[in-house]
């Protein structure tokens, strides 16, 4: 089957170049190997039968070990944050010190509310009929942690507390950090998620 | 789309923003708006993709950073979502020289070979924003072959402070204006239903780049992860670019690139047009293309220099002779990484800086090992002859090194790649290319007829 393959793939190259060359008619012997190959591929690949070329990890560097930094979103130049741009910019909580902090359930690292996408119910797992506000994000956030009952709500009055306990307590109960399986394996240690705003000295001396 | 999104922060189907009082989880949400915001929406901007869909995936906001979930993010539905738009990478402090870790890399190479059915996830990587001081060839994310990266221009063409110089960015895109007219940044989406008109930085071009990739799509839906970067740079404008320090130079095929901008700013139009039309590139091949191991000092004035001379696998089954991707991937020690400056002379006189000087980086221990530094200028380049080397260190203080290993990977097709194209445009880059590949053919073809009849007598 290879030969008859060959063969007949053999022709067509032979074809092809009499055909370029009807001056200069070749015998297939005198045809150098890379010739062939080259022409066998433009063959295969015009046939579609070509074996897919796959890109490989070792083309890229695989020996990097220790400690891996990352940041990402907001730190490029100044932002202008709010509506107004009247809030500065101020760094951000996790800084690049290299310092491993204790993030544990309670230390201040909560999960953001879920709102219900179109389509998705409490039974997902989401919150129905959230405002889309910042004060609602906020208060929220401080209710994950704040479990002491006499820990005092300084805002909780505008708004209707059972309603919010309600949605809390609601629909399957949010998983807990400690179980999240992203943040198991090969942990990146010392690693920074964002940063704070760099600043580029050149940007004040700029007269425009 | 909140289908296809996910949040790996806190592992649930819902990567909303976690509040904090300085807004500063408002870029993703920004970033979504300017791919995707709806025409008319009475609100804000619209999307430069504004038929397409976006996911969100948050991944970056807890508090460390694991190789499971850059993997899973970057893999996450590589059926159902097209384009993966990235504005994170290792710390643009000037002195970190790291990339994609075993899983994440996997990941990648999954989904360029896999993904979209098998076209290849298109992966847009932003360039980076650590300014002068750094090197985005330092960062794995950034100068990966799979990943186009984007650089950015400010509203008069010049670029921005914070833009990061490296020979493997592709193109470039809009960002803000400079600090004294910070009006003239980008209008977006932003949290709790607001609207901001100052976006800014490479974190906003990337996902412009993202935009007219999807525009391209909607063209065309069959174009590979490869033909995406092809018709980057066939399409991409020099249009008003200006770097001061970085001149416009054309490469031996006669492309014009720049170290900062690569081969300009998208032109979206342009891209959709020639999307319609395209013919999928040939298949592509990857050839060692030569090694140097034994050790080399590096003097610590002048530069050591280094020749490379490859046949770039021709006979071989592996044989390049259109150039996409070439990698240099070296390993160096000296006694101050951010002293070292590299740069690689292609055969046909393309000269790429792989690396320039960092000065914040003063390690001296680590140096580079087997680090691929990737260079996007000889594109479209016959591979074949001599490759040029050179080392050296820019500094105030004397410093010593010693280069390892030089070891030329070259990556692209064996037939031309635009000679089955349809040109429209005769002033195009794309008309001059095939102009340029058939010649080349031609000359080829006649080379081997003639050597054919003189062995003959």
């Amino acid at each position: 089957m290879a030969t008859t393959l060959f063969g007949s793939v053999f022709l067509l190259l032979a074809f092809r170049l009499a055909l370029t060359f009807g001056h200069n008619p070749r015998t297939p012997d005198r045809v150098s190997e890379a010739d062939i190959q080259r022409l066998l591929h433009g063959v295969m690949e015009q046939l579609g039968i070509a074996r897919p070329r796959v890109e490989y990890p070792a083309h890229q560097a695989t020996n990097l070990v220790g400690p891996q930094s990352i940041e990402g979103g907001a730190h490029e130049g100044l932002q202008h944050l709010g509506p107004y741009g009247n809030i500065p910019n101020i760094v951000a909580e996790l800084t690049g010190d290299n310092i491993p902090k204790d993030f544990s359930e309670d230390q201040g690292y909560p999960d953001p509310p879920n709102p219900c996408p179109v389509g998705k119910t409490v039974d997902d797992g989401c919150l129905e009929n959230t405002p889309d506000t910042a004060q609602f994000s906020k208060e929220f956030q401080l209710h994950q942690h704040l479990f002491d009952p006499e820990h005092d709500y300084p805002s909780m009055g505008k708004w209707n507390k059972n309603l919010l306990f309600e949605k809390m307590k609601g629909g399957p109960k949010r998983k807990k950090r400690s179980v999240n399986p992203y943040l198991q394996g090969q942990r990146l240690d010392n690693v920074v998620a964002k940063k704070s705003v760099p600043h580029f000295s050149d940007e004040d001396k700029e007269t425009e | 789309n909140a289908q296809a999104s996910y949040d790996f922060s806190s592992n649930d189907p819902y990567p909303y923003p976690r509040y904090t009082d300085d807004w500063f989880n408002s870029h993703g949400t920004r970033c979504a708006g300017e791919v995707s915001a709806a025409a008319n929406n009475n609100i804000c901007g619209v999307g430069v993709a504004y038929n397409s869909k976006v996911a969100g995936i948050r991944m970056l906001d807890q508090p460390f950073m694991t190789d499971i979930i850059e993997a899973s993010s970057i893999s996450h539905m590589p059926q159902v979502i097209d384009i993966y738009s990235a504005s994170w990478g290792p710390t643009d402090n000037g002195k970190t020289v790291d990339g994609p870790r075993e899983l994440t890399l996997q990941a990648m190479a999954d989904g360029v070979n896999k993904g979209r059915g098998g076209k290849g996830s298109i992966y847009v990587w932003a360039s980076g924003d650590g300014g002068s001081y750094d090197d985005c060839n330092c960062d794995g994310y950034a100068s990966s072959m799979w990943t186009i990266s984007i650089n950015s221009a400010i509203n008069d063409g010049r670029t921005a402070l914070y833009d990061e110089s490296c020979s493997s960015t592709l193109a470039s895109t809009f960002s803000n204006g400079r600090k004294r007219n910070p009006e003239a940044g980008v209008a977006t989406t932003d949290l709790y239903g607001n609207c901001t008109l100052r976006h800014s930085g490479t974190s906003a071009a990337a996902p412009e780049a993202a935009g007219v990739f999807a525009l391209a799509l909607e063209a065309n839906v069959d174009l590979t992860w490869r033909d995406m970067q092809h018709l980057t740079v066939l399409t991409s404008k020099r249009n008003q670019l200006h770097d001061e320090v970085h001149q416009w130079r054309r490469n031996g095929v006669g492309l014009e690139f720049n170290h900062l901008f690569g081969y300009g700013v998208l032109d979206a139009g342009a891209m959709v047009k020639m999307a319609k039309d395209w013919k999928t590139v040939p298949e592509r091949f990857h050839c060692v293309g030569g090694s140097i191991q034994e050790p080399r000092k590096i003097p610590s004035n002048g530069k050591l220099v280094l020749t490379l001379t490859t046949d770039a696998c021709e006979g071989k089954e592996n044989f390049v002779r259109y150039l996409e991707h070439v990698q240099a991937v070296i390993t160096v020690n000296s006694t101050r990484r951010g002293d070292l400056n590299i740069n690689m002379t292609s055969p046909m006189g393309t000269k790429s800086i792989l690396l320039s000087r960092r000065p914040r980086d003063d390690d001296s221990k680590v140096g580079f090992d087997k680090w691929p530094f990737m260079t996007t200028h000889s594109w479209g380049e016959d591979p074949r002859g001599t490759w040029v080397l050179e080392v050296g260190f820019v500094g105030i203080m004397p410093q010593k090194g010693v280069l390892k290993e030089w070891t030329l990977m070259l990556h692209g097709t064996q037939s031309a790649p635009y000679i089955d194209q349809i040109v429209k445009d005769y002033q195009s880059k794309l008309a001059m290319s095939k102009k340029e590949e058939l010649e080349e053919e031609l000359d080829e073809a006649v080379e081997r007829s003639l050597k054919s009849i003189f062995s003959k007598n």
